[in-house]
């Protein structure tokens, strides 16, 4: 009884936070089906330690950070993960703008193009909201690191897509401007 | 959607506009999820099961039959092996006196590890040490097996302790008995409570040079951590040692700095490649990775997850054979980011392979 109690609330979890994680991991890894590979993993590595979590008070962070540690321990070869950088999916039509999927498909781009960590640490900083502690927390480093990955994780967003305005610079109307200051991160969270 | 590649304002708005960026990037239209909870559940008792009847057993019985079993070293121990080089069939890097010449340098190591426990990762980076320790093999995947990891911090400063935990939870530390003398501390998430989320455990301790160090264990719940982490913790040895690597590098650009030097025995066997050694260097945001593997015939620059149909790689780096060795040299930020340094190939020609054979490695790497 108690085991199918588990599995009752277990999955009654996942419905409901499934597709926020799935989000996060399409942020962190760039590819949907990959993100729904890093999911099952990370729901599944939930599941196994479902029964010591009833006392978490935050468990969509512990959720959070399991998924972001099964992201990192999947990039660890240097090679493999930062030289094939993958092109944009096809989007389902939709209502979406061409100027957004131009938009979309330049930040996706960008954060493709940067190391494992640091596009871990601009997802959680920027789309995820945590503070720089709570990032260094589920880094498992230093508030300073975290400080620094972001600084260079958002200089390196701007380069990224300041040359790609440059290449792709035409005379249409929403041409982007050459992005320019430098990033300074700073020592508030 | 906001056009957060428009740079122009303050870097709190530009970091806002990158905010909803995300945002949007997120919540654009998705192919259906793929995603099985039953399948999770199916697997996660699977895995429950294994531990229960073979991870604990292991463990258990080294822990409390430590009297008998003394000592045990895991292989590739560099304590083992300090002294001269010697030959060897065993695809661990070998360890030798430090020579200033090899990035793989080293200053602790694990002594004691529970059986099992004898592939390692190594990460050597200018402020932390960082080895952690492959348990056995669960059926269940890299992911899920046991890992036992030491950082090593510079002399005079302490590991951080995070205010609060990504859950939202208080960081404390809680005093515990001295290791080898000196102060010792589980990271848990109450004053009275020495358990991390999810019955984690850390443990920070002094090394016998007075350094700061942190043991952290994941996927060992099932086993007696609050007796096997101490043991771990007093069998840290402290000694300088470089690791023989199998390949040189010459005439490196000066303006280069090294970022990490990794050597992982285990990690990617199940992609086919014994261990993987590596070393990363900088210069101004730009990171170059020189990587040797032996030549399986298989490519490494080909990816595990093949990239949907459709889907555009970029080609990028450069690689070569040697002596048994596959070589690659490559950026994240793209080939032309090497241009001013010869790009991919001319990185690549100053790397020299010595072969498979740790015999014929070398700790005179940089020359």
């Amino acid at each position: 009884m108690a085991k199918q109690n588990r599995d009752a609330e277990f999955t009654e979890y996942v419905a409901a936070r499934a597709p926020w994680l799935r989000k996060v991991a399409y942020l962190l890894c760039g590819d949907w089906h990959r993100a729904d590979d890093l999911v099952q993993e990370a729901v599944t590595k939930l599941y196994v330690r479902w029964a010591r979590l009833s006392g978490v008070e935050n468990l969509d962070g512990y959720a959070r950070t399991v998924l972001l540690n099964t992201f990192l321990a999947e990039q660890r070869s240097p090679w493999w993960r930062w030289t094939a950088r993958r092109g944009p999916e096809t989007v389902p039509e939709g209502t979406v703008s061409a100027l957004d999927v131009d938009a979309s498909i330049d930040l996706h781009r960008a954060l493709a193009a940067l190391p494992p960590r640091q596009r871990a640490t601009v997802v959680l900083r920027y789309y995820c909201d945590l503070t720089v502690e709570q990032t260094a927390a589920a880094l498992d480093c230093s508030a300073g690191n975290v400080k620094s990955q972001s600084s260079r994780g958002l200089d390196a967003l701007r380069r990224s897509l300041g040359r790609r305005r440059v290449q792709e610079e035409s005379p249409e109307p929403h041409a982007f401007r050459i992005p320019v200051p430098a990033e300074t991160e700073g020592t508030t969270s | 959607m906001t056009d957060f590649t428009h740079d122009h304002g303050t870097d709190n708005e530009y970091r806002a506009r990158l905010a909803s960026g995300l945002a949007a990037l997120a919540d654009a239209p998705a192919p259906a999820s793929r995603l099985d909870t039953a399948w999770a559940i199916h697997t996660g008792r699977s895995r429950l099961r294994r531990r229960r009847t073979g991870l604990l057993g292991a463990v258990t019985a080294v822990v409390l039959g430590a009297s008998l079993a003394g000592a045990v070293l895991p292989f590739g121990n560099p304590d083992a092996s300090t002294a001269p080089l010697t030959g060897g069939t065993s695809a661990l890097p070998r360890f030798g006196p430090d020579t200033g010449r090899d990035p793989m340098t080293i200053n602790a190591t694990f002594g004691w590890l529970p059986p099992g426990f004898e592939q390692y990762m190594y990460d050597v980076s200018p402020g932390k040490l960082s080895i952690t320790a492959l348990g056995p093999e669960t059926g269940a995947g890299d992911l899920l097996r046991g890992r036992i990891n030491l950082a090593v911090y510079p002399p005079g400063q302490e590991p951080p302790v995070p205010e609060m935990a990504s859950t939202g939870t208080k960081w404390y530390l809680i005093e515990t008995a001295p290791v080898n003398g000196h102060p010792a501390y589980w990271r848990g998430t109450g004053p009275d409570n020495p358990v991390g989320l999810g019955g984690q455990r850390f443990l920070r301790f002094r090394v016998p040079d007075g350094r700061w160090a942190e043991l952290t264990e994941s996927n060992l719940e099932s086993a007696p951590l609050e007796e096997m982490l101490p043991r771990i913790a007093a069998d840290v040895r402290t000694s300088r040692q470089a690791a023989a690597l199998p390949f040189t590098l010459r005439d490196l650009p000066s303006a280069y700095a090294l970022n990490s030097a990794n050597f992982d025995v285990g990690l990617e066997s199940a992609a086919g490649f014994p261990w993987m050694a590596s070393l990363t260097y900088v210069l101004d945001h730009t990171y170059v990775t020189v990587v040797a593997r032996p030549d399986t015939g298989r490519d490494p620059k080909q990816d595990p997850n093949p990239p949907q149909p459709g889907a555009e790689v970029t080609p990028s780096g450069a690689c070569k054979s040697q002596r048994g060795l596959r070589l690659c040299v490559g950026s994240p930020q793209g080939d032309d980011a090497l241009a001013a340094t010869g790009g991919p190939q001319g990185w690549l020609d100053r790397v020299t392979g010595l072969g498979a054979d740790p015999a014929d490695w070398t700790t005179d790497v940089i020359r």
